[in-house]
């Protein structure tokens, strides 16, 4: 599940969870899920390695073939 | 002069006649001239001449349309003008009135501009339901730019500073000149095969309109038309408007606010997880906070029939005690009671006996009261008779003394009796009568 699909799991068990209209069993299940959820969205989020590639090639498999990539010093 | 008499006319008829006739006959022209005597009133409408070697014709240009001019028209300026030509009957004047007005030079680049902006509107390109929303959180985007120069500089230091965990694949191209469209294409071309790219920035530094023409090019509208990605459009500075921009899924006024546009902040984001972790926590813990409410609840009225038994029993016991404690004294009390009134009590016999006693003594106190009485009254009155009878004249008669009486009347003074007087003297034995021969001195 991508991060947007993810957050906006999450989002939707804080809802149930604030409605309230539901079993302990299932709140609690729910609960769990939600906090796995927000641990993964966190720690995406907290990626602060900026992976920035060039483009070079994509090849006949579409696959891409990358070099990294800077940004060249300015005159 | 002719014979007859000639129509004649007001200035007014003439000047509305000579209106209707311009008016009528000319059409829409586009005039190429020289700026002249230009002012720009205060209400924003351009007043000039247009001129040529040997002609010049007064001009305006409303606000209207001279609000969507790209350059400042200046005296000396060799311009195009469209225009229709209208006459001022009031003054009888005409002048042309301007739509649009060009640079000339800049006059065919912008007409061809006008003319594919026109066709791919009419085709449908430009419309709002072809464009698509950008992801909320891109996770992957293309920038197909120049390496080199400051736009690529500008969206990775924004992209760095608000999301730093973003992909980013730079797919270079060149973006000016006449060789660039077509590579801007290929570029394209080439990102649309990479998997997972969820945004692609299109675009390119602040430049002349030369040099930003590439994106103007008809090709590469399409291209990005039928990108399968959405694309974001930034070219140039805000007032640059190409056809990519009109083209693109969204117009960003330069690369750095594409950047914006498209990451949103990481921090924002973050704090967004936490507070929803947050809410979680505190759902969770009021959904159990209430069930364990109704759990105590019920619970206390669960327990409550045997503590109300306990509470019983307990007053129970209490009120049994006491009540035994006070039967206890209340059978003392009487007890005591009792016995004390026993004690009291005395047999019948013995009151009768006591009483039969009491009567004894009260009969013998009776009887020598009686006995004493009749004694005495008996001592008394043998003392009486005793005395009486010593008393009695006649026992002192016997002791020898005689009674002399006179008249009956006892005598016991001589001054009570003359000389003379008969007495009768009483003896113990018999009586005498006497007379008083005489009375003695004592």
């Amino acid at each position: 599940m991508d991060f947007e699909k993810k957050l906006g799991r999450l989002e939707e068990i804080v809802q149930k969870m604030e409605k309230g209209e539901m079993s302990l069993d299932e709140s609690l299940k729910l609960f769990e899920e939600g906090v796995k959820l927000s641990r993964e969205c966190h720690s995406r989020l907290n990626e602060a390695e900026a992976k920035v590639k060039l483009l070079t090639k994509v090849d006949a498999n579409g696959e891409a073939l990358t070099e990294d990539f800077s940004v060249e010093d300015e005159e | 002069m002719e014979a007859g008499a000639p129509s004649v006319l007001s200035v007014e008829q003439l000047n509305l006649n000579i209106k209707k006739l311009i008016e009528g006959e000319l059409p829409l022209v586009w005039v190429k001239g020289e700026i002249s005597n230009f002012k720009k009133h205060s209400s924003g409408h351009f007043y000039f001449s247009l001129k040529d070697s040997r002609s010049q014709i007064s001009a305006v240009m409303f606000r209207g349309h001279n609000m969507r001019l790209r350059f400042l028209p200046q005296d000396g300026a060799e311009v195009l003008v469209r225009g229709r030509v209208s006459v001022y009957e009031p003054r009888g004047n005409y002048q042309i009135v301007c739509d649009m007005m060009e640079p000339v030079g800049a006059g065919a680049l912008q007409r061809s501009f006008e003319q594919l902006k026109i066709k791919l509107k009419t085709e449908g390109l430009f419309e709002s339901s072809r464009k698509r929303p950008l992801p909320s959180f891109p996770q992957h985007i293309a920038v197909v730019t120049s390496p080199t120069g400051a736009a690529i500089r500008d969206i990775l230091n924004i992209l760095k500073r608000r999301a730093p965990g973003i992909r980013v694949t730079v797919v270079p191209t060149i973006v000016q000149g006449e060789a660039a469209a077509p590579q801007i294409i290929k570029a394209l071309e080439m990102t649309q095969q990479l998997k997972d790219v969820d945004v692609i920035i299109c675009g390119r530094g602040g430049g002349s309109t030369e040099d930003l023409w590439a994106f103007n090019n008809e090709q590469l509208a399409r291209a990005i038309s039928s990108s399968r990605v959405p694309v974001v459009s930034a070219v140039g500075h805000e007032i640059d408007f190409t056809i990519c921009d009109f083209v693109a899924d969204l117009r960003a006024p330069t690369p750095s606010a594409a950047a914006e546009l498209v990451a949103r902040s990481t921090t924002e984001l973050s704090e967004r997880v936490l507070a929803l972790g947050r809410l979680l926590q505190i759902s969770l813990k009021k959904h159990l906070q209430s069930l364990q409410q109704r759990l105590h609840l019920s619970q206390k009225r669960l327990l409550d029939p045997r503590k109300r038994l306990q509470d019983l029993r307990l007053r129970n016991d209490d009120l049994m005690s006491r009540l035994d404690f006070a039967i206890d004294r209340l059978l003392e009390k009487r007890k005591m009671k009792i016995m004390n009134l026993s004690s009291r009590l005395v047999h019948p016999k013995a009151v009768l006996e006591k009483n039969r006693q009491q009567l004894q003594i009260l009969m013998q106190r009776l009887d020598r009261r009686v006995q004493f009485g009749l004694d005495s009254k008996k001592h008394k009155a043998t003392r009486l008779i005793q005395l009486l009878d010593s008393l009695s004249p006649l026992k002192v008669v016997d002791r020898g003394y005689a009674l002399v009486t006179h008249d009956k009347k006892v005598l016991k003074d001589t001054d009570d009796i003359k000389v003379g007087a008969s007495l009768e003297i009483r003896l113990a034995k018999g009586e005498l009568v006497a007379v008083v021969t005489e009375k003695k001195e004592r």
